[in-house]
């Protein structure tokens, strides 16, 4: 039994192909078949990696989600902030300056509004209301 | 060749992340500011300059498109190793702190579309 685990922790960002695309499958038809595409695929699997996250945080005791079970470390490459940032800078591939020109104003209000929620004023009131939110932060 | 798109989109990557960085000292932050914004703003540049001078071949394209494709993974896979666990332990102030802006913005949207149909018209 050994060897195959070794060779899961061996080839871990292949593993994590693998699983992601597994998770990615099962999402889509749980979307097709159970919520007849009222909520997309991806929104799905995104949960079903925090729900897989949240298994191996309480499984292992570790910080790192599912990344902490044994053979799924690759996890942290292919999640990991290189290929997150890699595969965003990619988006821009279909864009136009001139689409961006068209969403004008509006675009660049909606962007800071979005920032201004997030970032600023609800995390704000919430450590003001209670400051146990750091712990969660990372230092 | 398929791996030369990858490689400008590597590229743009690269000279975003070095700016970003740069801001970040100029700016006295321990951080990459704006990073992947500059990157991405010199694929569309180099992208346009390229198509123009008709260098950009369809197999090109299509190793970009594959990093496109791999965005949804990529996020999965990050959801996948959160610290879920933490989250939800330290009470609901983490969970609040996510679904209240992302409540707020939600209901702006229409505001917003309103606003930018009337934009338009003009």
């Amino acid at each position: 039994m050994q060897y195959i685990f070794d060779i899961f922790v061996k080839n871990g960002f292949v593993v994590a192909l693998l699983v992601t695309g597994v998770i990615m499958y099962v999402s889509s038809q749980v979307s097709e078949k159970i919520t007849l595409k009222k909520i997309p695929g991806s929104a799905i699997a995104i949960i079903a990696g925090l729900i897989l996250a949240y298994i191996g945080g309480v499984s292992t005791g570790g910080k790192n989600g599912a990344a902490d079970i044994v053979g799924l470390s690759g996890l942290t490459i292919l999640g990991g902030s290189m290929f997150r940032d890699f595969t965003i800078v990619s988006t821009a591939m279909g864009a136009s300056f001139l689409e961006i020109k068209k969403s004008g104003v509006v675009g660049i209000l909606s962007l800071f509004i979005g920032f201004y929620f997030h970032f600023l004023l609800v995390p704000q009131l919430l450590l003001q209301w209670g400051t146990r939110m750091l712990k969660v932060l990372p230092p | 060749m398929l791996v030369y798109g990858v490689a400008i989109l590597a590229g743009c990557y690269l000279i975003g992340q070095i700016i970003g960085q740069l801001l970040g000292r100029v700016l006295n932050i321990d951080a990459n500011v704006g990073g992947v914004g500059f990157a991405m703003l010199f694929l569309i540049l180099v992208n346009q300059w390229m198509h123009r001078k008709k260098w950009f071949t369809k197999e090109m394209e299509s190793g970009i498109e594959f990093w496109n494709k791999m965005y949804i993974p990529v996020i999965v896979a990050m959801s996948s190793i959160q610290n879920v666990k933490g989250a939800i332990s330290s009470g609901m102030v983490a969970v609040l702190a996510g679904i209240i802006p992302t409540a707020i913005c939600f209901f702006m949207i229409p505001y917003i579309s309103k606003l930018s149909k009337s934009k338009m018209k003009d």
